[in-house]
């Protein structure tokens, strides 16, 4: 970010070694960006691999930057779904984005965006695929009763193997998860105005789901995956002012 | 009178014939992708081969296990866990707390006298059970029956922090690839197991003798972490993967 402007983004999957994939995106981003590394006045890293970033000055959580940087995309917003492949949070937070309950699950595939990645490469789709297939079901949503990543697996081999429509199969795997994620927005204690971030926020089976149950429309930055950085930049510009100061 | 029980499990059904309380034969079949009725049938009829007796000889079947409900050729259906204090009652009859380990689930039965008095089971989760091991296995690139012997070649264990056999799935391709021994991992899944099923006979109140049951109780690597935690000696009988399968056979017999 530059003087409160996105300057340049980037967006890699993250690779087993995740120090090597914090260096891999930030050369890109200097590159979008026509920057050097000095240019950079203070970096923050955050998510699950922020310790493995070894450029940065500052480590922030994911629960701080992710409230910051949905209040610089929405600011009236106090609700908060942050949900990528390795955990989902719920975050309720105050204006310009001052956290003031979470929770989260990182204990459990079934309650992130990993179970449907799984349940995607089981029926050979693309997660880009599934949401919106997941909204045309033939002849209604399917039981997928496990509450475990894996032992949905098995629940949906064998609906594959019973000659199931595939829609019917993601619908039933959508509703589960909205069924759990729901149950997380509830514990945090829901408010409007309400946002979505992380991958799972371009899903779309997902996101009308969770509209539906909740009653409101959700908010969405252009790139939700960003959101997370985003508010790192913004905890890193407020850093480097004070240490200007 | 001759009986038989069918334990209709996530990765083999179990068939055995009893004449009395005569064991007279035990089979296993992979569960693989035909019909778990259709499996159950093979897997019964292996079963009337080794026994040479005929089908019809047979007066009642009663079957148990996760896919139970799908095996139709079966007059009777019990629960895991009295077959279970059953079954392990006639393989070992001074056993206090059978622990069955299964491939998609884990249950801990405190007995007396061949009856469950205190039950804890998982089948939520695939961490507490074979399953978990299946997948450490599979990503690491060994066959699921060598797992326990490379995991007895080392006494040194890496610590799987994520219960979630997801989340260990990612954590051991990224432990790998920063130096760890495969071993070591091997060795660290193993003990996280243990330590799961172990949380199960606490919350029965275990008592020697100590019982194992269950495809699981199969692997040595998973023998040797369980024994260290229990600090005793741990008790596998013959035919210990039967073990429910017995239990339902002889509840037939009583019908």
């Amino acid at each position: 970010m530059e003087d409160g402007n996105i300057a340049a983004s980037a967006l890699i999957l993250t690779g087993p070694d995740s120090e090597e994939s914090a260096r891999k995106v930030m050369d890109q981003v200097l590159k979008a960006g026509a920057f050097s590394l000095s240019d950079m006045e203070y970096i923050v890293s955050t998510g699950y691999g922020r310790l493995n970033a070894p450029f940065a000055h500052k480590k922030i959580t994911e629960i701080s930057c992710h409230a910051k940087g949905s209040a610089w995309f929405f600011p009236e917003v106090r609700t908060i779904l942050d949900m990528g492949g390795q955990d989902c949070k719920a975050i309720r937070c105050e204006a310009q984005g001052k956290v003031t309950n979470f929770v989260l699950n990182d204990k459990c595939a079934a309650g992130t965006g990993r179970y449907l990645e799984r349940i995607a490469r089981l029926l050979g789709l693309s997660l880009e695929e599934i949401g919106p297939r997941s909204l045309a079901p033939v002849d209604g949503p399917l039981p997928i009763d496990s509450a475990c990543a894996v032992f949905a697996e098995n629940d949906v081999l064998h609906f594959i193997r019973q000659g199931k429509h595939v829609s019917d199969i993601l619908a039933g795997a959508a509703e589960a998860l909205v069924n759990r994620i729901v149950s997380l927005i509830q514990k945090v204690g829901f408010e409007e105005a309400f946002s979505i971030s992380g991958g799972v926020a371009k899903n779309i089976g997902i996101v009308r789901r969770l509209e539906s149950r909740l009653g409101v429309r959700a908010r969405i930055a252009p790139e939700p995956q960003l959101v997370g950085a985003v508010g790192a930049a913004l905890l890193a510009q407020e850093l480097a002012g004070r240490l200007s100061r | 009178m001759i009986t038989a029980g069918v334990d209709a499990g996530m990765s083999s059904l179990k068939a055995v014939i009893f004449r009395d309380q005569e064991l007279l034969a035990a089979q296993a079949v992979p569960a693989g992708t035909n019909s778990v009725q259709d499996t159950a049938r093979t897997a019964l009829d292996l079963a009337c081969a080794e026994a040479q007796v005929d089908l019809s000889e047979i007066t009642r079947v009663c079957t148990t296990g996760l896919g139970q409900s799908y095996v139709t050729l079966a007059q009777d259906r019990s629960a895991e866990a009295t077959c279970l204090a059953r079954g392990i009652y006639w393989l070992h009859p001074e056993a206090k707390t059978v622990l069955d380990v299964g491939a998609q689930k884990s249950l801990a039965v405190r007995c007396e006298e061949g009856r469950p008095v205190k039950i804890r089971a998982n089948a939520r989760c695939a961490a507490g059970s074979g399953r978990y091991l299946e997948m450490a296995a599979e990503v690491l690139g060994y066959n699921i029956d060598e797992l326990g012997a490379v995991s007895l070649r080392t006494d040194e264990y890496v610590e799987l922090e994520n219960t979630c056999t997801v989340f260990a799935e990612s954590d051991i391709i990224t432990l790998v690839h920063a130096g760890a021994k495969p071993e070591a991992v091997i060795k660290g899944a193993h003990r996280a197991l243990a330590q799961r099923v172990y949380t199960l006979l606490l919350h029965v109140d275990w008592a020697e003798d100590l019982c194992l049951a269950g495809g699981v109780a199969g692997n040595v690597g998973f023998l040797k972490e369980l024994a260290d935690l229990v600090g005793r000696s741990l008790i596998r009988p013959d035919n210990f993967e039967f073990t429910a399968a017995i239990g339902a056979a002889l509840a037939a017999a009583t019908v």
